[in-house]
């Protein structure tokens, strides 16, 4: 498959304006909220986000995998505190858009929200296995922690990437009318 | 924060291919899984801080770049391992060993960053076999970070003008990023308007009019490369084998 040089343009503009504002918003989020795991919040809810949205602008396959594997090797230059820095950020990223890319390219509503859920599930899942496997402190007790409360992460992840994947679309809906988002699409 | 601050220095460290760079980055990234000795996690945390010395880097700009990570990493950690394991020496040591775990991984970062340029950085990628259509996304990335960043900016500014308040809280995060939408929406127009305008230039000079791409600039793998990548495969071996 060979993609339109608008469609890389776009895919890397994406990466970059997660990145972006990943690097902007941190530092503000952190300041005003005085919790410094702010800035993993910020990427848990601007990537599904911006991911999908690029996915539906560009409509081309694999949008939503190029444009987050884009996302992690600028990550990779940018130890973001609290982040999981070096090399091993490409594996959460790149590994979960692959996942989760067949459900994103139905680009429907629901497949969006879906895909969001899933994708920051997965996510979150790579980086209890990348702390475990760093043998974190009690990495070892992951395994002792009640099942409801593994469910209750995964369920607070699976909902913020729903909500990314919503406002994701919704945001979409909102541009699909102008006129260079439709020749986007067309070509 | 800063992104990608590469700094020019006539060092051995910024000569070097940044494949045997990669190889490095690589290796010491996958060294912090293999082991928890506290005498081997320094040994590669102390082997990283002579390379980041050899490339003559500015001190200041690197104790800017990690200053966060060097305060704030050692304390966290340490109480971390102190609430888990009880106030002993094992959980200090069992801290500092996990700081430095995560130094190594931070400073590898930093100095590759620094001592690497971006066009050099592609050059590896596309010697690599790495698509030239993802070395062209990741230049035009790195390229329009700076532009983003300050697009974003100025729409924050012009929304604060207009009185609208950019608020976050933990308890309500979709709330939170609700607020985030009005900056959004105006950032995304901008920026589709731009990619555009840019697919359209980079058409009229005829990109991939031709399958073969050729550079101004050819990478070698020179001996020094070779010595540094062998250097760094034997520390890989001790670690390995002790």
């Amino acid at each position: 498959m060979k993609y339109t040089t608008i469609s890389l343009v776009i895919f890397a503009l994406f990466g970059a304006l997660i990145f972006s504002i990943e690097l902007t918003a941190c530092p503000i989020l952190t300041a005003l909220s005085g919790v410094p795991a702010s800035c993993g919040f910020v990427g848990f809810a601007v990537e599904p986000l911006l991911a999908i949205l690029a996915a539906l602008i560009t409509r081309k396959p694999f949008a939503f995998a190029i444009t987050l594997f884009i996302l992690s090797v600028l990550q990779l230059t940018n130890p973001i505190i609290l982040g999981i820095p070096n090399i091993l950020v490409l594996l959460p990223l790149t590994i979960s858009g692959l996942i989760v890319e067949p459900l994103v390219r139905k680009y429907t509503l629901k497949s969006a929200i879906l895909a969001g859920g899933i994708y920051l599930t997965i996510s979150a899942i790579f980086v209890s296995l990348i702390i475990t496997m760093m043998w974190f402190p009690g990495a070892e007790l992951i395994a002792k922690v009640p099942t409801e409360l593994v469910v209750a992460v995964f369920a607070v992840s699976f909902i913020m990437g729903a909500v990314g994947g919503l406002i994701g679309y919704k945001i979409y809906k909102k541009v699909e009318s102008k006129p260079f988002v439709k020749m986007m699409q067309s070509k | 924060m800063k992104f990608y601050e590469y700094v020019h220095r006539d060092s051995f460290i910024h000569r070097l291919d940044p494949r045997a760079k990669m190889f490095w980055l690589v290796i010491f990234s996958a060294l912090v899984f293999m082991t928890s000795s506290p005498a081997i996690v320094t040994g590669i945390l102390a082997f990283t801080l002579l390379i980041g010395i050899a490339a003559k880097l500015p001190k200041e700009q690197l104790w800017h770049s990690t200053k966060i990570f060097i305060i704030f990493l050692p304390v966290a950690y340490v109480l971390l391992y102190i609430f888990l394991l009880g106030p002993n020496i094992g959980a200090i040591v069992g801290g500092l060993v996990f700081t430095a775990k995560f130094l190594v991984l931070i400073f590898a970062a930093v100095i590759f960053t620094m001592t690497t340029s971006s066009r050099d950085m592609l050059l590896a990628l596309t010697k690599m076999k790495v698509p030239y259509a993802f070395a062209f996304m990741l230049t035009i990335a790195i390229r329009f970070i700076p532009v983003i960043t300050k697009e974003i900016n100025s729409v924050i500014d012009a929304q604060r003008a207009r009185a609208y308040e950019i608020s976050f809280s933990l308890k309500h995060p979709v709330r939170s990023v609700e607020k985030f939408v009005p900056i959004l929406i105006p950032v995304l127009m901008l920026l589709l308007k731009r990619s555009h305008e840019l697919s359209l230039s980079i058409d009229s000079r005829a990109f991939r009019a031709k399958k073969k791409v050729t550079y101004s600039r050819r990478l070698r793998f020179k001996a020094g490369d070779w010595l540094f990548s062998i250097l760094v495969f034997v520390i890989l071996l001790a670690v390995i084998f002790i």
